[in-house]
């Protein structure tokens, strides 16, 4: 079993699975989604001959890592000291 | 003076090819059609034949390359330009979290440092390789829209902007940016909801007097939210929004940007179908030259502020899909293939000669006078007509021998 992320629907239709831990992506039709499945959800995924064969809704990882990238944002944004590019 | 009376002749005989088209009934509904989008347009603009008086055109700009890199199915811009010696290098997107195609683009082309590198919003198909180019390259300022997601992908794009200790900064729509000669305008977001992952940065960059737009995946309402901004959204090149894809590229944005070039980028054979038919048939309807990195390989269009040319790495014609698997509801557009309407260089009147790319009124002109011609290289006589505008004649397909 490993992480799996939907990073986005496309086209109302595709739904793009990250599996970041084996660097591979999967696309499957948005109506094979577990129910209450929506875009930045993690799951745990079962993988078997390149294919997703199972997966399950992972809302404590999905809570967690969004805390991380809330953090990581706050951070960025303190120390933002806008562009030296920016015209007055 | 001269200059004063040589505009005068161009403006009179400009007025009578205008006056001419008129009256040829005997046309074809379409090309009839198509020859008064191509009046309308000013661009390409030949030396001698920029149709508006007064406009100066900088002439101190040295060239601008701007790279619509074939990263597969991802998106991934570069802008390269220099002024007194400094150069400046800008990346809007950096393709999808699989590859690597973008860090050794950056090297083939000798980039060490990037300005600005931009991530135009958290998808990873976007900003995929965004961490690798902070960690590989001398990378000034990060600029996202502030729209977040908690993948790996994103995490190590944040870390590698905190760890490097990269300025960061989040545009917003009516900014303003000078980046030595060129300047920047952001169309989009005013506003982000985090809801909406579509609210990608949008920018309009002016080099000279030739502009582009680039939009992220901005979906068409995002579009008509910049068109109600006020904001002049004119541009020669618009990058098409989200790989072509239909839930992009409003007919209204397409006629206020009313570009003389449009370009997306997309994956030969990819599974959502982009480019899609709608918008392939929208663009070729509205006469505007249409490339994609799935069919053309990596797009440079090269520019000295004034003039423009397309170069590609692989020729080819782009083909309304008939095999989307996407499906539409939208009332589709009738697609009128530009197969059949070819045009013969050795017999075509001077005004259907100026739907070739690269002809203006002074070409046409020209190439009349040049009859009769070999083939489509043959070309090549005409003055100001060389092999990379000739190359660019074929991948329209417009240009033909006939006999």
């Amino acid at each position: 079993m490993i992480k799996g992320y939907l990073d986005r629907i496309e086209d109302k239709q595709f739904a793009v699975i990250l599996a970041e831990e084996i660097k591979k992506e999967f696309i499957i039709p948005v109506k094979d989604l577990p129910a209450g499945s929506k875009e930045k959800s993690y799951f745990e995924i079962t993988i078997e001959n390149d294919k997703i064969i199972s997966m399950k809704l992972d809302e404590q990882t999905t809570q967690t890592e969004q805390e991380k990238v809330d953090d990581l944002m706050a951070k960025l944004r303190s120390r933002s000291k806008g562009s030296k590019f920016k015209k007055n | 003076m001269q200059k004063r009376y040589l505009f005068a002749l161009y403006s009179f005989i400009f007025i009578l090819l205008l006056s001419g088209c008129g009256q040829e009934h005997h046309e074809s509904k379409d090309l009839a059609q198509r020859k008064e989008n191509i009046v309308e347009k000013t661009v390409p603009m030949e030396n001698g034949e920029t149709p508006e008086e007064g406009k100066v055109a900088p002439s101190d700009l040295s060239g601008l390359k701007a790279h619509f890199i074939d990263v597969g199915q991802g998106d991934s811009t570069l802008f390269q330009f220099s002024e007194g010696g400094e150069d400046f290098t800008i990346l809007i997107d950096a393709g999808n979290w699989t590859g690597d195609e973008v860090i050794q683009y950056l090297r083939s082309q000798k980039v060490s440092q990037v300005d600005i590198a931009v991530g135009t919003h958290p998808d990873a198909d976007h900003i995929g390789q965004l961490d690798q180019v902070i960690n590989s390259f001398n990378v000034g300022e990060v600029w996202l829209s502030g729209n977040t997601n908690p993948s790996q992908t994103f995490q190590r794009l944040l870390k590698a902007i905190d760890e490097k200790k990269v300025d960061y900064y989040e545009p917003r729509m009516g900014e303003q940016f000078d980046v030595g000669p060129l300047h920047i305008d952001v169309l989009y977001p005013k506003t982000i909801s985090e809801q909406d992952n579509e609210e990608s940065i949008s920018l309009k960059l002016t080099y000279g007097d030739v502009k582009f737009i680039l939009t992220g995946d901005a979906t068409t309402d995002d579009e008509l939210k910049m068109l109600q901004s006020g904001i002049d959204v004119k541009a020669d090149i618009l990058k098409l929004g989200h790989h072509g894809s239909s839930t992009s590229t409003h007919s209204s944005f397409l006629r206020a940007v009313n570009p003389a070039v449009a370009i997306y980028s997309a994956g030969l054979n990819n599974t959502y179908g982009h480019p899609h038919e709608e918008v392939v048939n929208l663009v070729q309807n509205s006469n505007i030259q249409l490339y994609g990195t799935d069919v053309h390989g990596t797009v440079i269009v090269e520019t000295d502020g004034k003039d423009y040319t397309i170069l590609t790495k692989k020729d080819g014609t782009i083909t309304p899909s008939s095999s989307g698997k996407a499906t539409h509801d939208e009332v589709k557009v009738e697609p009128t293939p530009i197969a059949g309407n070819c045009i013969d260089i050795n017999t075509a009147s001077i005004e259907q000669l100026q739907e070739i790319m690269h002809i203006g009124p002074a070409r046409a002109q020209d190439l009349i006078n040049l009859r009769p011609f070999s083939s489509v290289d043959d070309l090549g006589r005409i003055k100001g007509i060389g092999p990379a505008r000739i190359a660019d004649i074929k991948s329209q397909g417009l240009a033909c021998v006939g006999g």
